[in-house]
């Protein structure tokens, strides 16, 4: 049992700077939440760690639904940065791996879409994330089809996913999100029909095209906070049918 | 075809009845002539020669009116081309007089004839009635047109009077469509002009209206009035005439709140539409003041375009100052010391000044661009997708902002006015061109098509290269040398394939190990060692995909590759170095079924090879706890459909115990203990992160408030029930 201790690996740690850890209380408690300049000196990275909830159903029932745009939204995320899906804990479809530095858990709630919070919320005071790293990622019907938009807090919009979620966080509203819109029923349908059903094959490579730009996004986001560059993607994003 | 024959007389004359009837002797009758006893017989009508007479009389005067405008339509064709049109003459026709029909029998009267010399046909003129007075002979001598055209100036006037102060164009006109006239009322008159005859003068003594001599409220027959007001503690109404005095101290908040909270659902308001603020909308707007103390203005349409040009005008004309502002929706308040007596007084505008003529807003060819570039964007246009509906009396407050932001976007930007007024969305664009600066390039199908023009800039700055850190990061996977802190992008490295990427992670792996100084062997668990012992900051993520593969590589009989993990993993981890734990934990057992230690390995190994932040390694332990205590549990098998993971989920639900509940932290506490815990020790030698769940309930608020503000200022004893505001201002 060698143990081929690189000591100067531990030296490499230290010229990290200290903690600064009296921003976000709580979960600093055990948190060595180090800032450090990035290579450019410009952005401080937040070494806290994300928790990505997409929500969705369980079940192939509802898979490729517009309900489950979270689901697809956290598949499309782990592909793309390599983090496998493969943890169950606390109702959820738990995956834990890290964008740059920032360690991140992509989770998907396994219980059905308006009892998501009970998996939401423990599984947050578990890892004791940060309510600002929260991201949760959601279908909304007021943005049209294929439309993005990252908030940093907002309201439910009725929809029962968000407030199971809001309720057992407390009954806060201040975690970031990121939309994806599907667009109203259209004419007099039901509504929670018009959840239900997948997409239409144009409207499914309007969502496909959506995701991959959403990746990018939620790497922005991870690695830089909310800043210019978000409110340049969420302009881009409402107007990006206006194109010709 | 005109007649060229001039023709003085009938060509035609009626056939005499009697070849001997003697017009010297009008008496005379012919022998043969019938003779009719009865005076004025009806039935001897037709044989009255003076009766034919005038109707032949008559026949005459037609015919030869009808000769006459022929001959002049004739004469006047032929010198057409020479003859100068007369434009200043207005003909008026004065209609042809019309006779009453005459009695059957002279001299009698019925209900179908007047009398001969009735008044209404006594003087029958031939001149058109006098043009009724025109403005412009009353105009005071002192109102003169403006410089731009529009505005008129009166001496004694603080500015110059417009007919609308927010919704006159910039440009300047290019002509007037008629002559100018003054639109204010005739000042020569001592009463003001209503068109009608005056009005007996009234007997009431009416008093002059002082707002700070308010009738007293039991006064019956007065409508309410508010207060002069708000005073601050210790000053009063003053008689005073400037505007900023008038106006007083700037309002507090609370005052503002006041104000705002009894206005709202007031029904009383002022409508300002498409011409925006008018003239007369002054008037109007003091006699609100004149009973209270704000006035709503409510703006729809077009005006709203410009709501910052609307709030300036207002303040400036009316000497009053906006309030709150929401929307479409404006409040104005009056000043402290306003007066309805000295107000300032003009002249109302009774009708609608001359309307100019503007140069047309979108020519063929719009500037900056050639002919084909204009009908190329035309025909994009045509194909666009509109940002915006605009509907037709709706506020348009932020249609400027989403213009240009659309414009970040795309060049060309279409907004769709269907059931809008035609005036109004070209009136609505001719702002757009001003406000964003944009050109404007069609108005079809109501739409309304604009460019960014050529001198575009878009609003953000350059937008820094995050990319470029992470391609710079990747190259440098490949790169040896002292990797200290550096960031890898696992992205580019990740778009490979898994098994290529472990290659070149192997490879990485291989110098960067070589370079920590631990042996490169050839077994898969010794590989592992390698890349474990390696340095932690140059590992991506797509080492953890390459180890699971490398573990394989060598042929281990085990279920997956979550299991090769966890054999390689046993152990405690050490701090600071995980490397040495983990190589620990490869040579170690090899042969262990112990799902959580698979949990515990797989992120044992994910940490170190993503990088080496301290709070990773917390978050394994984390997951590392979970798994023992048995909240978690692994997947073995990666290949689970949804439906098999909701089975899995929901029966592992019903073992696992109840998670911590999220609480948001009070933030008093967790400072201080943040405090304690400020690390030096980022070389800490053990990981004491003994798990914590976060269960701790919600301070009470108050009691910390109290709390506060007792440390800040220990000589004010709290008093029990006293609140928060009142106790800041005891200390204020």
């Amino acid at each position: 049992m060698l143990h081929a201790i690189s000591v100067p690996n531990t030296c490499i740690l230290c010229p990290r700077s200290r903690c600064f850890g009296q921003r976000n209380q709580g979960s600093t408690r055990f948190c060595l939440r180090a800032s450090l300049p990035d290579n450019n000196g410009e952005f401080k990275v937040e070494y806290t760690p994300w928790l990505v909830v997409g929500l969705g159903n369980p079940g192939n029932k509802y898979h490729g639904t517009r309900h489950n745009v979270g689901f697809e939204m956290i598949d499309q995320i782990s592909q793309s940065e390599g983090i496998a899906l493969n943890t169950i804990q606390s109702k959820a479809l738990v995956g834990i791996g890290a964008i740059g530095e920032v360690p991140i858990f992509l989770a998907k709630p396994q219980a059905y879409m308006n009892f998501s919070g009970e998996s939401v919320g423990p599984l947050a005071a578990y890892y004791q994330v940060p309510l600002r790293h929260i991201l949760l990622i959601y279908d909304e019907m007021s943005l049209p089809n294929g439309v993005l938009r990252l908030q940093p807090k907002g309201g439910h919009g009725h929809h029962n996913g968000v407030k199971s979620v809001m309720g057992h966080l407390d009954g806060s509203r201040e975690f970031p999100r990121l939309c994806i819109g599907i667009g109203n029923p259209p004419g007099a349908m039901d509504m929670k029909a018009y959840l239900l059903q997948k997409f239409s094959p144009a409207e499914r490579n309007q969502i496909n095209e959506a995701l991959e730009q959403g990746v990018e996004a939620v790497r922005t986001l991870v690695l830089n906070g909310f800043n210019q560059k978000i409110t340049r993607f969420n302009l881009g994003q409402k107007y990006k049918h206006h194109k010709v | 075809m005109a007649l060229k024959l001039p023709i003085s007389f009938p060509i035609f004359s009626p056939p005499s009845p009697n070849p001997y009837t003697n017009t010297n002797e009008p008496g005379h009758r012919p022998p043969t002539e019938i003779r009719f006893s009865h005076w004025n017989n009806a039935n001897a009508e037709k044989f009255n020669q003076r009766r034919r007479a005038q109707q032949e009389i008559e026949d005459d005067i037609r015919r030869y009116r009808r000769f006459d405008s022929a001959t002049k339509i004739a004469t006047t064709v032929e010198s057409s081309s020479s003859s100068t049109p007369q434009p200043t003459e207005t003909y008026k026709s004065f209609g042809s007089p019309s006779s009453p029909s005459s009695p059957s029998i002279p001299g009698k009267k019925s209900k179908y004839s007047k009398p001969p010399n009735h008044p209404a046909f006594r003087k029958l003129s031939k001149a058109a009635n006098p043009p009724p007075p025109s403005p412009l002979d009353k105009k005071p001598a002192n109102v003169a047109i403006g410089e731009d055209g529009v505005s008129f100036v009166i001496d004694g006037a603080p500015f110059e009077f417009k007919y609308s102060y927010t919704e006159t164009p910039k440009v300047k006109p290019v002509k007037l469509r008629e002559p100018p006239y003054s639109p204010f009322g005739p000042t020569t008159m001592p009463r003001p002009w209503t068109g009608r005859a005056p009005l007996p003068p009234s007997k009431k003594k009416m008093k002059e209206f002082d707002s700070f001599v308010l009738p007293p409220p039991e006064k019956k027959g007065v409508k309410s009035i508010q207060k002069p007001g708000p005073y601050l503690p210790g000053t009063g109404p003053r008689y005073v005439q400037s505007r900023e005095e008038i106006l007083g101290e700037p309002l507090t908040a609370e005052e503002v709140k006041e104000l705002v909270n009894s206005c709202l659902k007031s029904q009383r308001q002022l409508n300002m539409g498409r011409d925006g603020l008018t003239h007369n909308m002054l008037d109007n707007i003091h006699a609100h003041w004149k009973r209270r103390r704000v006035c709503k203005i409510k703006c729809k349409g077009v005006c709203t375009v410009d709501m910052n040009n609307i709030c300036e005008q207002l303040e400036e004309r009316t000497g009053g100052k906006v309030i709150f502002r929401r929307g479409g929706v404006l409040f104005l308040f009056r000043g402290r010391n306003y007066n309805y007596k000295t107000r300032p007084r003009f002249p109302l505008m009774l009708w609608k000044p001359v309307t100019p003529v503007y140069p047309r807003l979108i020519p063929r060819v719009p500037e900056g661009l050639t002919l084909q570039e204009a009908t190329e964007m035309r025909k994009k246009g045509r194909k666009l997708m509109p940002i915006r509906k605009l509907a037709k009396n709706g506020v348009y407050a932020d249609l400027v902002k989403n213009v240009r932001e659309a414009f970040e976007e795309c060049e060309l930007v279409r907004i769709s006015c269907q059931g809008i007024k035609g005036s109004d969305y070209k009136k609505i664009g001719a702002k757009l061109k001003e406000l964003v600066p944009c050109v404007l390039i069609s108005f079809e199908d109501e739409h309304i098509l604009m460019w960014r023009g050529n001198n575009w800039k878009s609003s953000f700055s350059k937008p820094s290269s995050n990319s470029g850190i992470e391609k710079t990061n990747a190259d440098r996977v490949s790169i040896t040398g002292q990797l200290e802190g550096q960031e890898l992008s696992l992205t580019y490295v990740q778009t490979a394939g898994i098994m290529e990427a472990s290659q070149t992670t192997l490879d990485g792996m291989d110098y960067v190990g070589h370079e920590s100084g631990s042996e490169v062997n050839t077994s898969g668990s010794a590989i592992a060692d390698d890349i474990k012992s390696a340095d932690a900051e140059s590992e991506t993520w797509t080492m953890t995909y390459g180890l699971e593969h490398i573990l394989d590589n060598p042929g281990r009989a085990n279920e997956g590759p979550s299991a090769m993990l966890m054999e390689s993993h046993v152990g405690p981890m050490s701090p600071g170095s995980s490397q040495s734990h983990l190589e620990s934990s490869v040579t170690d057992s090899i042969n262990h079924d112990q799902l959580e230690i698979v949990a515990e390995a797989s992120l044992d190994i994910n940490r170190p090879a993503r990088m080496s932040a301290p709070c990773t390694e917390r978050v394994l332990h984390l997951m590392k706890q979970a798994v023992e205590s048995g909240s978690a549990v692994i997947l073995d098998d990666p290949t689970l459909d949804a439906d098999g993971i909701y089975q899995r989920s929901v029966a592992f639900a019903r073992s696992a115990p109840p998670g911590p509940v999220f609480r948001r932290q009070p933030r008093k506490m967790s400072i201080q203990k943040n405090k304690e815990l400020e690390p030096g020790n980022l070389e800490v030698k053990e990981v004491t992160a003994v798990p914590h769940k976060r269960g701790y309930e919600k301070q009470a608020s108050k009691p910390r408030r109290f709390k506060n503000i007792a440390e800040h200022h220990p000589e004010v004893v709290p008093k029990g029930s006293l609140r928060v505001d009142e106790l800041a201002k005891l200390l204020a």
